[in-house]
């Protein structure tokens, strides 16, 4: 049976995290749109599209 | 059970509207302070409630997006302290998040989500983006991630993250595949949740080795041996929750695991209890 080990089997150790690692060059989040409207949308009853 | 606040960034998503830096619009900008305000609010266990717009307040910058040794200093500012990865194994990020004990930013290259049902932004964004890790997702191969472009929590696949993990822009024409190899992820971790968040508040403090705590309603139930075979039913009649400590994925998907308090050395199906709660 296939069996994929959550725990350590013997202690019921959880993951522990890795030491930090920092060498990487800082990255900034690009500028996101705010859309007025979903244009995947339903047109509203009544209106044209 | 995990402690999430979900926090937008976008005006239409329900956010504040964000004017700094001498009345310049901030909102599109934040998605990386949006993502710190839902870590603060795991790290501190509920108790700072704050939203994108004071994240940004508190960097002092008024040019382009944040990054995350800015967040790092954010949560220093709360008396928080998590740990920066640039870069780690985001398939380790992945295996704490699961854990339910921990919450991450994860910041990836939104192109491979575009034209996905977990496309905030209908098509009109593919550039670098910071989303948060809350939980395991409710099926396997998911993490239950908060988009700060969206409108709440969702399952993302963990495949997905991990793609668009890779692909962050790096500058100078470099993505974290192409500068560290693939399977890597810029990410900045909260720390452990105390155990008190997953205790069954009528249950007891759990001893020291467990790690989930299971509750069984009256009723006959299948039992297992350690290798997930089926030996036979064991019954309850009035009922018990019972805390246990290995826990080992069935061909089928659940989880199996040893009970240590009540019905000490069982092997149970978890599935098939009426509650679950996990470390």
């Amino acid at each position: 049976m296939d069996i994929e080990h959550i725990d350590d089997p013997e202690t019921g150790e959880l993951p522990v995290p890795p030491e930090p690692a920092t060498d990487g060059p800082d990255v900034k989040n690009d500028a996101v749109p705010e859309p007025e409207t979903d244009p995947d949308a339903e047109t509203p009853a009544g209106t044209e599209p | 059970m995990t402690i999430e606040r979900f926090v937008p960034q976008l005006v239409r998503s329900g956010a504040p509207l964000c004017t700094l830096c001498g009345g310049e619009t901030m909102n599109g900008l934040n998605c990386t302070c949006a993502a710190e305000a839902m870590w603060l609010y795991r790290a501190s266990q509920g108790r700072f409630v704050t939203d994108a717009c004071h994240v940004r307040d508190l960097t002092d910058d008024c040019v382009d997006g944040t990054n995350l040794r800015q967040m790092q200093a954010v949560s220093a500012e709360y008396r928080l302290t998590g740990t920066l990865y640039q870069p780690t194994d985001v398939a380790t990020i992945f295996a704490l998040v699961r854990t339910n004990r921990y919450g991450a930013h994860l910041n990836i290259s939104y192109a491979p989500v575009v034209g996905t049902s977990h496309d905030a932004f209908f098509g009109r964004f593919a550039g670098n983006h910071d989303i948060y890790l809350s939980a395991r997702g409710a099926s396997i191969g998911t993490i239950r991630t908060g988009d700060p472009g969206a409108t709440g929590f969702r399952d993302w696949p963990e495949t997905l993250l991990a793609q668009a993990a890779g692909l962050l822009d790096l500058g100078a024409g470099e993505t974290l595949n192409s500068e560290y190899g693939r399977g890597k992820c810029y990410a900045y971790l909260t720390p452990i949740d105390p155990d008190t968040t997953w205790w069954p508040d009528y249950a007891g403090i759990p001893p020291s080795s467990a790690t989930f705590a299971v509750q069984f309603k009256p009723g006959t139930y299948p039992r297992f041996d350690q290798y997930g075979r089926k030996v036979g039913t064991f019954s309850t009649a009035g009922g018990f929750t019972a805390y246990g400590n290995t826990r080992k994925r069935l061909a089928n998907g659940h989880l199996l695991g040893r009970l240590i308090t009540d019905r000490p050395g069982y092997f149970v199906d978890t599935a098939t209890a009426a509650r679950y709660w996990s470390k």
